[in-house]
């Protein structure tokens, strides 16, 4: 019997996973007022100075908290693990996230050494403290094998974005440090890409291979996918330390991981139709939606660049990197919230029960704490952010459309998450009198 | 001991552990409950043994578990009961 030597630790407190999704919607209500405000020309080059405020904002400040923010929970429900000191790790870390990721977005616009300084302290130290007190927890042998070996390389790619990101900052404000290839676009580059495809992609394929099937009960991944994807996606992406990602090789590399990662949207879009119960679920929907939308980036990435020269200004790397931000990886970020936002309520409360059964009685229905035409809402708002995006992207005079959509889009998650929460101090309060 | 069968396998979450609730808040005294699982349900055994349940897990296949819960006060009876089916 299991009765003693238990080696995991509880769930975090539901404030751990919630102050992270709470933070990431008002970031990315941030960046909506930002964009509002800040004109036509940023929309001309990802290298404009406040682009890249407002690509931090959504890289760091939304999907890196939201995933972040999961993994707390994520290790004890998968691995039978959970992080040591779970309460003090996500308090300093994630005050040091926050305010790294607004002092970072902050220095790009206005350009400023103390507050560089301070981006690079705040993101060092929180990233540092979180990777290690994760990492700790992943060293062990834990159950769901592919997961958490996926789950590992993610981390890894996370120190190298991180580590390349620091560099950045220094060589930018702690001039005279000569860090030579360092300043070389084609850094800039593995950064962005470790990030998105390495550090986020890689995640989600791991998580995903967990989550698909339990949530929405589909078949399993298939094997060799959930064995050799996740490493050999690693493998490719660090290639590109040795074929730069402008040379005809690293664009090779760079294509080869689109592909890959259209195999496993393909295959996450074919398990969604296996499923024995087809219920309509908009979490499924913001996944399909992300899964079409990869598949149609790779098959832009396809087009010569003259072709982009009449709609987008010649802006392909714009629109492909927007679109594997805002249609991809948002929308499957959305996706997971609406379905572990009122799951993780829900298990919270449910597990006071085990102490006293009558208490079920004020268990709510999970679904009253996200109504499914919440949900619904949600999803037609981002359809209508994600359209403004391509008609900024296509016509910059437009920006302050997308601006408001997306304002829209997340103050409603926001409303959605902290309805969430209120519903579940109710029902705790009522729980506990009852015990 | 009697043995109570349920299987999640197919439920999608958080219906696995409505049905276990359920299904313990109905447990006759000298009673094991026998759940079928598609995966571990780790977090739920910490709170088994924090709310004085016991339980024995064992893996069937890939993604096939079966868990048996008893109460505490049936400690020895259940013991037995491993030792001579699990």
């Amino acid at each position: 019997m299991n009765i003693a030597n238990l080696s995991f630790s509880a769930l975090p407190p539901i404030s751990v996973p919630f102050r992270y999704f709470i933070s990431a919607a008002i970031f990315l209500i941030l960046t909506g007022f930002l964009i509002l405000f800040s004109g036509e020309a940023v929309w001309l080059s990802r290298w404009h100075p406040t682009m890249l405020a407002i690509t931090h904002l959504f890289t760091l400040g939304f999907i890196s908290m939201v995933m972040m923010g999961a993994i707390y929970q994520f290790l004890p429900v998968i691995g039978g693990v959970g992080i040591a000191n779970v309460r003090m790790v996500a308090t300093i870390s994630h005050a040091l996230h926050t305010i790294g990721t607004l002092a970072l977005s902050w220095s790009f616009i206005v350009p400023n050494t103390v507050i560089s300084v301070i981006a690079m302290l705040t993101l060092g130290v929180g990233f540092t403290l979180y990777v290690c007190a994760v990492a700790n927890v992943l060293i062990k042998k834990l159950s769901q094998g592919q997961t958490i070996i996926g789950m590992r390389l993610a981390m890894l790619s996370l120190v190298v974005v991180v580590t390349f990101g620091i560099l950045f900052l220094a060589q930018k404000n702690l001039m005279p440090i000569e860090l030579g290839a360092i300043s070389d676009k084609n850094f800039t580059d593995i950064h962005a890409l470790l990030g998105g495809f390495g550090w986020a992609g890689v995640l989600i394929l791991a998580a995903s291979l967990q989550i698909i099937p339990m949530f929405h009960v589909t078949p399993s991944f298939p094997k060799l996918l959930a064995k050799y994807m996740p490493a050999a996606l690693i493998a490719l992406l660090s290639l590109l330390f040795v074929f730069k990602p402008s040379s005809t090789n690293g664009q090779v590399v760079i294509t080869l991981v689109l592909v890959m990662y259209s195999i496993f949207n393909l295959t996450f879009l074919k398990l969604f139709k296996q499923r024995k119960r087809k219920v309509v679920d908009t979490s499924i929907q913001f996944w399909q939606f992300a899964g079409i939308s990869f598949i149609a980036l790779t098959c832009l990435h396809f087009l010569p660049d003259t072709w982009f020269l009449e709609l987008f200004a010649g802006n392909k790397a714009l629109l492909i990197s927007g679109m594997f931000i805002y249609f991809f990886l948002v929308s499957i970020i959305e996706a997971m919230l609406l379905k572990i936002t009122p799951f993780l309520t829900y298990t919270h409360l449910q597990t006071l029960c085990l102490s006293n059964f009558t208490a079920m009685a004020h268990l709510p229905h999970m679904h009253e704490l996200l109504l499914k035409k919440h949900g619904r809402w949600l999803f037609y708002l981002h359809l209508c952010s994600c359209s403004t995006l391509i008609s900024t992207l296509a016509f910059t005079q437009l920006y302050q459309l997308f601006a408001l959509t997306m304002l829209a889009e997340f103050s409603w998650l926001l409303f959605l998450i902290l309805r969430c929460l209120h519903l579940y101090k109710q029902s705790l309060a009522k729980i506990n009198n009852c015990v | 001991m009697d043995i109570i069968e349920v299987n999640v396998s197919a439920l999608a979450p958080p219906e696995p552990m409505q049905v276990i609730l359920s299904s313990l808040a109905a447990l006759p005294s000298d009673a094991v409950l026998k759940v079928f699982h598609r995966r571990e349900p780790f977090p739920l055994y910490e709170q088994l043994i924090a709310n004085g349940w016991l339980y024995h897990s064992k893996q069937l296949a890939e993604e096939s578990f079966v868990i048996y819960i008893a109460n505490e006060k049936d400690k020895l009876s259940f013991s037995d009961f491993i030792i001579l089916n699990a």
